[in-house]
């Protein structure tokens, strides 16, 4: 049985002074601040994440905690990992795609560290790369199991994908899921892993706006579309099926709840559409919790992405149960917080 | 012969279609087909959010991953989107 519990304490520092030092403004403790980060992050260092051929070993020291941020340029090829043109802690360069990567995997990085404890993507400080200026007229941006790979867009349809923050969080949680639950993409699990990157990536943008889960939009993608196509973005999690209605485009297709749940072949199964069964149950839950929703809901699912109960092939059902669990763990059974995310999965039909 | 070639997946997920009917030109559509390789290649691992490719001539249909569409194949896609119609 895997310890859904948080990290036992192991500080003599209690953790909420060491995030207070380690939220304090830049200039406050220039020394101290990024040692309490490391310190927090050395507390969840000692929880093991699941045995995967794809983790780093563990060393005798505490991992990098810096984002180690290198984005490269492929010229419009599709050639990777393409020309180095900005390397950690080096200024802007004046190219919007590259400085956006650069930010958004900095932001990204924060994000983890500051919530999660976790060093970078496999939690012992992964290094983080980017291409930008893939291919031509590219209208997608990928995880490639190792780098973000990121499109400029056909300028009619999409514009360049770094400019939304959420898009480079959805990516980089791919390497999170990669390196933790690790679900297999296709079919349901598929469409977990893809919510799960919805999920991550919305609460990186609304940590970085600082958004309680009542102010977030719970959209995907916003501004990734011209103002030719009439739409709002890509996905959204608190309306699944309404982001999007064009002409050309289509109508978004995503259920938000089982009985509209997709069968198809496109797609590893359609995992980016029934995706929104999942999302929705998400915002269900945080919403209904309230506050900030990386501190209820994205805790919650954070405790059973790396629950050993969640097996690659999971199904929504079982995700669903270990989630109940994972709330009744770490806010106690019964809990407000337990209750939100039970009726957010009986609402879109995945509990009974 | 029919030539089908349908685009899912990608970041938003949407899912696009092009045909074309290759008696408009058969000879120059031969020698693009021919150079399609038979032989199937070392399977490339599909990326979360790569785009998938069906690819149907006549009866036999492959699925490629975008990190893997090249070459010939890569020519034939090309010219059934540039010069086929919406499907």
């Amino acid at each position: 049985m895997a310890d859904m519990t948080a990290a036992p304490l192991r500080s003599v520092v209690p953790p909420y002074l060491l995030r207070a030092i380690a939220d304090a403004p830049t200039d406050a403790f220039p020394r101290a601040t990024p040692a309490a980060r490391t310190a927090l992050a050395s507390l969840d260092a000692v929880k093991a994440p699941k045995t995967r051929s794809l983790r780093a070993p563990r060393t005798a020291t505490a991992p990098d905690a810096s984002p180690q941020r290198t984005i490269a340029d492929a010229h419009g090829t599709t050639t990777l990992p393409g020309t180095v043109v900005r390397s950690e802690g080096a200024p802007d360069t004046g190219d919007a795609a590259v400085d956006e990567a650069h930010a958004g995997l900095g932001a990204t990085h924060a994000f983890w560290l500051d919530v999660f404890g976790r060093v970078s993507i496999d939690g012992a400080g992964l290094p983080l790369d980017a291409t930008v200026h893939y291919g031509q007229d590219y209208d997608n941006a990928y995880w490639d199991g190792s780098r973000m790979v990121f499109g400029d867009g056909d300028g009619e349809v999409f514009t360049r994908f770094t400019i939304a923050l959420d898009v480079i969080g959805h990516e980089l949680t791919h390497g999170v899921t990669q390196y933790t639950a690790d679900l297999t993409y296709q079919g349901q699990s598929g469409a977990l892993n893809e919510s799960v990157s919805d999920v991550f990536g919305s609460l990186v943008a609304q940590y970085t706006a600082g958004q309680t889960a009542a102010e977030a939009s719970w959209l995907i993608g916003e501004g990734l579309f011209t103002p030719a196509v009439h739409g709002v973005a890509l996905r959204s999690m608190r309306a699944p099926g309404t982001a999007y209605d064009d002409p050309v485009l289509g109508k978004d297709p995503q259920p938000a709840t089982m009985a509209d749940y997709v069968e198809t072949e496109d797609d590893a199964g359609g995992v980016h559409t029934n995706s929104g069964i999942p999302n929705h149950a998400f915002f269900l839950a945080a919403t209904a919790i309230g506050g900030n929703a990386w501190e209820g809901a994205g805790a919650v699912w954070w405790d059973t992405l790396t629950s050993a109960e969640v097996t690659a092939s999971i199904d929504f059902a079982g995700f669903a149960r270990v989630t109940v669990s994972a709330a009744d763990a770490r806010f106690g059974s019964g809990s407000q917080q337990s209750v939100a995310v039970a009726d957010a999965w009986r609402t879109v039909g995945v509990l009974d | 012969m029919q030539i089908l070639v349908r685009r899912s997946g990608g970041f938003a997920g949407l899912t696009r279609g092009w045909r074309i009917d290759t008696d408009v030109d058969p000879d120059g559509w031969s020698d693009l087909v021919d150079a399609v390789p038979r032989a199937a290649r070392q399977p490339v691992a599909p990326v979360p959010d790569d785009y998938v490719w069906t690819i149907t001539v006549a009866s036999t249909t492959v699925r490629v991953p975008g990190r893997a569409l090249d070459g010939p194949l890569a020519a034939l896609v090309e010219r059934v989107r540039t010069e086929g119609e919406p499907d």
